[in-house]
């Protein structure tokens, strides 16, 4: 009898469980009180235990660092000047396009694709989780970040915000990406310098590293995406903003029919090593004069 | 009455910020991909079998769900029930106040296995990983399971330390 009630209770918690992951899977529109009142206070004091934490860590490995700042500081001052040079190239060039797109009637939309500005955000908390790898960053819907905007770090794309607060927002990193997955997402590519080249990246295969670009065209010699492309996202469909760097072709193979071709490649991001992330949101940047902010 | 048991479950949250907030920042990165670094189950496991299955049960239930929250990324509840569950069950088998060192050990190792097994199980029917079990035994469970081992040796003494100047409540109360 008595056996039989714990059972039983067992049997009612088991149920209660596997419908509140039903109801709590996919897409949801925003989050309940208490899930951001905790949300935000956990954020909070993880905050603050993060940042001695960070700063710590930060300082042994810039001491690692610290005989190769010279060298660096040679190549980097010779990279500026040349990205000074170039910036007046661009500055013209955007002027251009922007007066062209504006005699052209672009809408608020369009114009929104094709621009973009970074936020920064700290991380705050990172879920070493390899099922449901998630990080925690320091800006929230009060910053203007929204679910489904693109997050990178300063070598690529990293993730997708999947949940806000006010002050917190939740990243679903890009090695969660899978077909199957309930909230999956597909981020059209492309390769950059090659106009006209077209993909979809939408999964990661755990085991070679590799995020999968399916659905290439392969009849046209011209468009062609070979190994040592480097893939930026290509802002059509509208989800993500163009020109967000997603990673390396590693290898280009066929597809399963020959139709079409299917690209691995190696994301430039490094999932291990977390300090600041940017959050990519479309639109330009209302703070700022100039520019799009990039990194 | 003193506040021991209080500061006690404070401490738990400590070793929440403690693992999201602070160990990923000075962990090897080659570890990173390998380590889901589960503190609090440790202690929760601790708990069921020094104190009580329920005890157990409720704290790993209730910080399963701080966890499933905070990094709210898939679904919530996996956390939750793995913990609380598996806390229960070992605490059923194993509840012996005075377990010396090699079983809370052995018990850390099969909570350990439960808790990665179920949790790969949960996202498996959820279609989150198309991953094979053998693969992920390899990539985390296992190396897992050591971490969180010697988590325990390290972290065994002043738990015992502390759950003896703490007397077992003489009569178990019986909701839930």
């Amino acid at each position: 009898m008595f056996g039989n009630r714990k059972l039983f209770i067992l049997l009612i918690v088991l149920v209660l469980f596997i419908a509140l992951m039903g109801v709590t899977l996919g897409d949801r529109v925003g989050l309940t009180w208490p899930e951001k009142f905790v949300k935000d206070t956990v954020g909070f004091t993880q905050r603050v235990v993060n940042k001695p934490a960070s700063a710590v860590s930060g300082f042994f490995k810039d001491i690692s660092e610290l005989g190769q700042v010279y060298d660096e500081n040679d190549r980097l001052r010779i990279k500026v000047a040349q990205l000074e040079r170039d910036l007046v190239n661009y500055n013209q060039m955007k002027n251009d396009v922007d007066g062209l797109k504006a005699s052209l009637n672009f809408t608020k939309t369009q114009t929104d694709n094709s621009t973009k500005h970074y936020r920064f955000a700290q991380v705050v908390s990172v879920n070493e989780d390899v099922n449901n790898p998630t990080v925690n960053i320091d800006v929230g819907s009060k910053d203007g970040v929204e679910v489904g905007m693109a997050v990178t770090s300063i070598d690529g794309m990293v993730g997708v915000v999947s949940t806000t607060t006010d002050y917190t927002a939740t990243v679903q990193l890009i090695t969660s990406l899978s077909l199957t997955s309930p909230d999956s997402y597909a981020i059209s590519a492309t390769a950059d310098g090659k106009s006209g080249t077209f993909g979809i990246v939408e999964s990661y295969d755990p085991k070679e590293k590799r995020l999968l670009m399916t659905g290439i065209k392969n009849d046209d010699p011209t468009k062609m995406i070979k190994s040592g492309d480097i893939i930026v996202s290509s802002g059509s469909g509208g989800v993500f903003p163009a020109g967000i760097v997603l990673g390396k072709v590693m290898v280009v193979e066929p597809s399963q029919f020959g139709l079409t071709s299917t690209a691995k490649i190696r994301p430039t991001a490094s999932f291990v090593e977390w300090k600041e992330l940017f959050v990519v949101i479309p639109g330009p940047d209302p703070n700022a004069a100039t520019g799009d902010g990039t990194p | 009455m003193t506040w021991r048991k209080q500061v006690l479950v404070l401490l738990l949250f400590v070793l929440f910020l403690f693992e999201g907030s602070v160990l990923p920042w000075f962990m090897p990165e080659a570890w990173s991909e390998h380590l889901m670094p589960n503190l609090i189950f440790v202690c929760v496991l601790f708990v069921a079998v020094y104190r009580h299955r329920y005890a157990g049960m409720v704290l790993g239930a209730v910080f399963g769900m701080l966890h499933d929250v905070v990094y709210y990324g898939a679904m919530l509840g996996p956390y939750s029930f793995t913990m609380g569950f598996t806390a229960y069950v070992l605490g059923l088998i194993f509840q012996l106040p005075k377990a010396p060192l090699p079983v809370m050990l052995g018990v850390v190792m099969i909570g350990s296995f439960m808790l990665d097994s179920m949790l790969f199980g949960i996202y498996t029917v959820f279609d989150f990983n198309n991953q094979p079990y053998n693969w992920a035994l390899i990539q985390y469970i296992i190396p897992d399971l050591l971490f969180r081992v010697v988590f325990a040796l390290i972290v065994y003494v002043p738990i015992r330390r502390q759950f003896d100047k703490m007397p077992l409540r003489p009569k178990k109360e019986e909701n839930e």
